[in-house]
């Protein structure tokens, strides 16, 4: 299905004036904390999301055709490409807090390398495993920064 | 005179074996991320902030700055060689750059190209120590109103100038002051847009941010046109020769002034300064029908410019802390992490660590001129890399980038989500630079706006009553309108060239 950009507008301005609002709705309840009305952590909240409410209805009511983008959404292999990485990272952050940095990076960097580059199981295994080591050397050895360790606390 | 003390004694204080390798290795790395197709310099600094964490705050920033210049070299080799421009401002680099590496000439095109570099790049170093501290001190006489004022001016010119509707540029710039919101209130020390969640109350992290919307985005768009590795030009000849040196110096020293005298203005980015340098020389040459077709002027001039627009851009960030473009909003990002402030007081609290790395700018300089003329076949080389490859690279990094921060799982979701609003921003057209602008000064803007409102005691025109403000605001309707009719002039321009719109560098 080609999703086309016919509403983008509509969208963007939709989402503009949530936004507005969540942001005047802040500045209201923190109101009682501040000094005058235009002096306070209430003060900016509140100029934005009245500025957002405008703009985005502006771009709400602004007739179709003006600067349209015409861009179309991938679909098919594309689609699944972009969306299996992106679904893969999300995943790589739960895997990282169960099974540490070791075990997640090789098998998260052998299904990417499998998926993107779509290369034989045999080069995205030496592939993978390649990145996890230099990548080890890098944020762990040298930057020293404390991943997880998860169940595989010997690695 | 005492300036050049300054510049003296940071220099002298940069040339130690640890110090030069730190500034060798910036550079050299900057310009290898710069060379991989589709990595720019923002992302290359993006991605790179969290590795220099571990250094010394002076030499973190050294290495950072090297980073920033080799990764703007880099970003033209792809352009020559590969008809790739990684930026809107290096468009003008592929128009004469890659038919001339097709005619044979890549190594000429390359040599010209990081003489070109070098010239303006010293050429922005030297404006860089004359106004600099000239600027900040007498920045030192602005109060916070007067600060308020340049920053929403300056913000507002930056606007205009992504190449995209004026609107969407504004609701994006709103939708990154929003997001600076988010954490602990400045005044009350309440929470802001926390929702009862405790992980939003720290705010966001900025580093994240741009390591979703500009490296996760890349390889996102990358994903999408199925990038495979284009066939680069093979070079034959790394040096230009004497014939193309002579008729280039005239084009690089003109290129390299406009680019930092046009580039010094607010509301003058690269991409503009870039294009009236080719159309410059266009003007001037003797041959106009040779441009679009190999004329080493079409590479020479654009390129100096470019570079010596984007050296500029270092005066506002160090002198008043505003920057002038997205790498430079992530080095403001990156002085802050090393617990510095940009703006006038950096030149007087911390003069000896800015002089360093202002020196180190020098050398870095130096350093890259020096090596990337011998290493254009090892970096050519490397624009052939598979995207297939390099895509689960950049993406795991950039997790494991934004994780090491601050150590936070929520930083690394962050990027993500950033990665995938940056793919859609860009598929839409909805400029990302005034959002990551405004997110990176957002708490500064409030901070004076607030600071003047208690001066006022709540009276709005104290922006207007004040005579330095007053000047500001004057002086910024006079750029707003020279910038809209340069503005208008390079999308036009950039239409003819490419036949698409382009978010401006």
């Amino acid at each position: 299905m080609a999703a086309h950009a016919k509403y983008e507008k509509k969208i963007g301005g939709s989402i503009a004036i949530l936004i507005g609002l969540i942001s005047i709705y802040e500045a209201y309840k923190l109101y009682p904390y501040s000094v005058n009305i235009v002096t306070g952590d209430h003060a900016l909240p509140g100029f934005i999301g009245i500025l957002l409410v405008a703009v985005g209805i502006s771009l709400f009511v602004e007739k179709k055709g003006q600067e349209e983008s015409h861009s179309v959404l991938p679909t098919g292999k594309k689609r699944f490409k972009l969306s299996a990485s992106v679904i893969l990272l999300f995943i790589y952050c739960i895997l990282i807090e169960y099974f540490g940095y070791v075990a997640s990076t090789l098998v998260v960097s052998i299904i990417l390398i499998k998926l993107i580059a779509q290369n034989r199981w045999m080069n995205a295994v030496l592939i993978g495993g390649l990145i996890t080591a230099v990548l080890y050397g890098l944020f762990i050895v040298i930057l020293k920064t404390p991943f997880p360790v998860g169940i595989f606390s010997f690695l | 005179m005492e300036t050049i003390m300054y510049l003296w004694g940071g220099l002298s204080e940069v040339i130690t074996p640890s110090n030069l390798f730190i500034v060798l290795l910036g550079s050299l790395l900057g310009t290898l991320v710069g060379v991989l197709p589709g990595l720019g310099p923002t992302s290359a600094i993006a991605v790179l902030l969290p590795v220099t964490t571990i250094l010394e705050p002076a030499q973190g920033l050294m290495m950072m700055a090297g980073i920033y210049y080799g990764s703007m070299y880099g970003g033209s080799t792809t352009a020559i060689l590969m008809n790739i421009p990684g930026e809107s401002s290096s468009v003008p680099t592929t128009l004469d750059g890659y038919p001339l590496a097709k005619m044979g000439r890549a190594g000429s095109a390359l040599g010209i190209a990081a003489i070109g570099s070098f010239s303006a790049g010293i050429i922005g170093l030297l404006g860089l120590v004359l106004f600099a501290p000239f600027l900040a001190d007498q920045a030192l006489k602005f109060g916070p109103p007067e600060y308020f004022t340049l920053m929403l001016i300056a913000l507002l010119v930056l606007f205009n100038l992504t190449g995209y509707s004026l609107r969407k540029s504004i609701l994006m710039g709103l939708f990154g002051f929003f997001v600076s919101l988010v954490g602990i209130g400045m005044t009350t020390g309440m929470p802001r847009f926390n929702f009862g969640f405790s992980f939003l109350t720290g705010g966001f992290d900025m580093v994240s941010i741009i390591i979703g919307l500009f490296a996760i985005t890349e390889v996102l768009k990358g994903l999408e046109e199925d990038r495979t590795a284009r066939k680069r030009v093979k070079i034959k000849r790394v040096y230009p020769t004497k014939k193309d040196l002579q008729q280039s110096k005239n084009a690089i020293l003109r290129g390299s002034l406009l680019g930092f005298f046009l580039g010094i203005l607010p509301g003058i980015s690269a991409t503009i300064t870039s294009f009236l340098s080719y159309d410059l020389e266009k003007k001037l040459s003797k041959q106009p029908e040779k441009f679009g077709k190999g004329a080493i002027e079409g590479v020479a001039g654009p390129e100096s410019a470019n570079n010596a627009t984007s050296s500029g851009g270092f005066i506002p960030l160090l002198s008043l802390g505003i920057p002038a473009s997205p790498p430079l909003a992530v080095l403001l990002a990156a002085l802050m992490i090393y617990g510095l402030t940009p703006g006038p007081l950096l030149f007087e609290q911390n003069s000896q660590m800015v002089w360093m790395v202002i020196a180190s700018m020098l050398l870095g300089n130096i350093f890259l001129l020096v090596l990337n003329l011998p290493l254009v076949g090892l970096w050519a080389k490397l624009t052939e890399v598979p995207f297939g490859i390099l895509a689960p690279i950049i993406l795991l990094v950039s997790v494991l980038g934004a994780y090491s921060v601050r150590n936070s799982m929520f930083d690394v979701t962050v990027a993500i989500i950033f990665g995938i609003l940056g793919y859609l921003f860009h598929k839409f057209h909805w400029p990302i630079i005034p959002f990551v602008l405004c997110t990176v000064l957002g708490p500064k803007i409030e901070s004076s706006f607030i600071q003047s409102m208690e001066m006022s005691s709540g009276n709005l025109f104290i922006f207007v009553e004040r005579p330095i403000s007053l000047a500001i605001l004057l002086l910024a309707v006079v750029f707003l309108v020279i910038s809209i009719f340069l503005m208008k002039r390079t999308k036009k321009r950039l239409m003819q060239e490419t036949g698409e719109k382009m978010e401006f560098s």
